[in-house]
């Protein structure tokens, strides 16, 4: 059973003149009583698995931009980065839509998700790019592997071919789940509805070029390309900690950020995202360049480090936005007088 | 008050059937596809006695929500969900701010604020609008319905409503929420709740009848002294707002809209989504110069 919340009780409420001009003129702002508390809108019903998707797609699609840019740029010691990426771009794609089917109410009727196509609706969009980019990737990925070994040379000019609309579908799916969170009611996520896709996006940068990090330093890729892929980490977090910090600031400058002030939330926002996600990969490659000596022990805790940061992200904003939906004042701060 | 000449056509106290466009006897209203028809909630009729509330659970045949005391007035339904369509509100408004009782009253209600909240069925919906499967969609009397056989619960529908109204439904896993009762609609009978409530402060009709009864009304009060009395929803009034024209559900209210738990200038949150892409993209060139940069041989 609710408990009564005392601080909310309606009684002595403050009864507010509701003269429609007064509507108009008054601060944007609502500040009075709400009614006893109770949530104007609705949570959404997202949980881990979405996180998971989100995390898994975000890698997906910017590994297949990393993979195209390598191609085109750099000489031979890219080609660990143009292969690694291609197939960590199809593996991500296979594995990503799995948790959203998951998630489903309604499992067996995913195929739905095809049935029609709505501009209005992210999740339309997401349904059918995720389509595309998992054919697009796939094929990439086939050709890739074709030229792997050693057939003919057409095959590498064909999937250099196929990777460009790939790339280009995988731009979105990196970033279109941010417009998907953004496009709802939900307060911390409505308000933020175009840096959600610029966080999510670079994040998926971040977290791709971790995963290729990881895997140059399994597999026995040069050393120039780990090199490479570490410059190109340090340059994503620099990006992520500008972003993450003109987020905060907005967040904070339209009184939305109370759910990520509650304790585990802020644990896992401050240290998990924060600490692991951004100022890991930061103080390791600045500790790198001072010193002068690469450690490769440093770069592998480094990029799991980042991984571990990028799905902390998601999930903190997943839960976060759910928190928001659940507090009224919050949603009559995004919907004041118009 | 008159009766309508067909009444007089069903005198018997059983009826053979059902009354061919009962609405017109009901309601005054004519119920034919093509047109748009909605609710006109007038909160100043409403007694609380939420009959609405047992008509639509009745009717539509939903299962009763756990017993549970909430301490909010006599409000124990606490909100919509996906199993409750219509929810009476209880304000008990008392005096300004020092917590004793009025020892005015108002002209009616007795100092009550109630109000019977529903599904609004947008003009655009954002629920619909952001329907991935097309199982929301929109009917030929202009309301928002989920058809049962399509929803695969992606649940997007409930985060996007601007109102709190669609909800999923654990044991089905299925979008729920009011259909202005298509199927009452589709037999020419006026929803379960209009024709259940005993103040018509629940008005169902077509929507324009509906906004030019709506504003006598207001004007009504407004020369009885009830200055505050203003309608939300309509066009151009509160809760019609950013790119949401109207409610085919709208209110007349006498307080703020949040003293109800409605927002002031809801938004269409489908007017978010190109800028948001945009700026997606814009990041994602940024990164791949980035990438161009680190990645290019040295």
């Amino acid at each position: 059973m609710e408990s009564l919340d005392r601080e909310r009780a309606p009684y002595g409420r403050q009864s507010k003149s509701a003269d429609p001009s007064d509507l108009k003129s008054s601060a944007s702002h609502y500040r009075g009583e709400t009614y006893y508390g109770q949530p104007v809108v609705k949570p959404s019903p997202y949980g881990q698995l979405i996180a998971s998707y989100l995390f898994l797609g975000g890698i997906a699609g910017a590994s297949q931009i990393i993979a195209t840019v390598a191609d085109w740029t750099g000489d031979r010691r890219n080609r660990f980065i143009t292969r690694a990426g291609r197939y960590l771009s199809l593996g991500g794609i296979l594995a990503g839509p799995l948790f959203l089917v998951a998630d489903l109410r309604t499992p067996e009727r995913w195929y739905n998700m095809l049935r029609i196509f709505r501009r209005t609706s992210p999740m339309s969009i997401g349904s059918w790019t995720l389509t595309a980019f998992g054919g697009l990737s796939g094929l990439t990925a086939m050709l890739q592997f074709l030229a792997d070994r050693g057939c003919r040379p057409i095959y590498r000019r064909a999937a250099q071919a196929v990777a460009l609309p790939a790339t280009a579908a995988g731009a979105v799916v990196a970033t279109y789940t941010g417009t998907l969170l953004g496009s709802t009611s939900t307060p911390l996520w409505a308000r933020a509805s175009r840096f959600l896709p610029m966080l999510f996006g670079i994040s998926a940068a971040a977290t791709s070029t971790a995963a290729l990090t990881l895997a140059a330093h399994s597999s026995n890729a040069p050393q120039k390309t780990a090199r490479r892929l570490e410059k190109l980490a340090a340059i994503t977090a620099g990006m992520e900690l500008l972003a993450s910090v003109a987020l905060d600031r907005h967040w904070e400058r339209a009184q939305l950020d109370s759910p990520l002030m509650k304790p585990a939330t802020a644990v896992a926002y401050r240290a998990g995202y924060k600490g692991l996600g951004i100022a890991v990969p930061l103080l390791v490659y600045g500790v790198s360049v001072a010193t002068g000596r690469r450690s490769r022990r440093l770069s592998i805790f480094a990029a799991a480090a980042t991984l571990i940061g990028g799905y902390f992200l998601r999930s903190v904003i997943v839960q976060a936005g759910k928190d928001s939906a659940r507090r009224p004042e919050d949603y009559f701060h995004i919907t004041g007088s118009a | 008050m008159t009766v309508h000449p067909r009444a007089l056509e069903y005198t018997q106290s059983l009826l053979p059937g059902v009354i061919p466009q009962e609405a017109e006897l009901t309601a005054e209203t004519t119920i034919e596809p093509g047109r748009s028809y909605g609710f006109f909630t007038d909160t100043t009729l409403c007694i609380g006695c939420k009959a609405c509330e047992v008509a639509c659970k009745e009717w539509n045949q939903l299962p009763a929500e756990e017993f549970k005391l909430t301490g909010h007035s006599y409000d124990n339904t606490g909100s919509l969900s996906a199993t409750t369509w219509r929810h009476v509100t209880f304000i008990e408004k008392l005096n300004e701010s020092d917590g004793q009782r009025a020892t005015e009253l108002a002209p009616f209600q007795s100092n009550w604020l109630m109000m019977s909240d529903v599904c609004k069925h947008c003009s655009p919906a954002p629920c619909l609008e952001s329907c991935p499967t097309g199982a929301l969609f929109r009917t030929e009397f202009d309301t928002v319905v989920v058809q049962q056989d399509i929803c695969n619960g992606c649940g997007y529908c409930v985060p996007a409503c601007p109102f709190g109204v669609v909800e999923l439904n654990v044991p089905d896993g299925k979008a729920h929420k009011c259909t202005l009762c298509y199927d009452r609609l589709k037999g020419g009978l006026e929803p379960a709740c209009a024709k259940a409530c005993p103040t018509d402060s629940i008005q169902f009709g077509e929507i324009s009848a509906l906004h030019d009864r709506a504003r006598k009304r207001v004007e009504n009060l407004h020369a009885q002294g009830r200055s505050d009395a203003y309608l939300y929803g309509a066009p151009e009034t509160a809760g019609a707002t950013n790119g949401i024209n109207r409610l085919n559900a709208f209110f007349l209210l006498t307080d703020r809209p949040e003293v109800y738990n409605l927002p002031s200038a809801p938004s269409l949150p489908s007017r978010r989504v190109l800028p948001s892409l945009l700026t997606g993209l814009a990041t994602m060139a940024g990164f791949a110069v980035a990438a161009i940069v680190a990645l290019a041989g040295d």
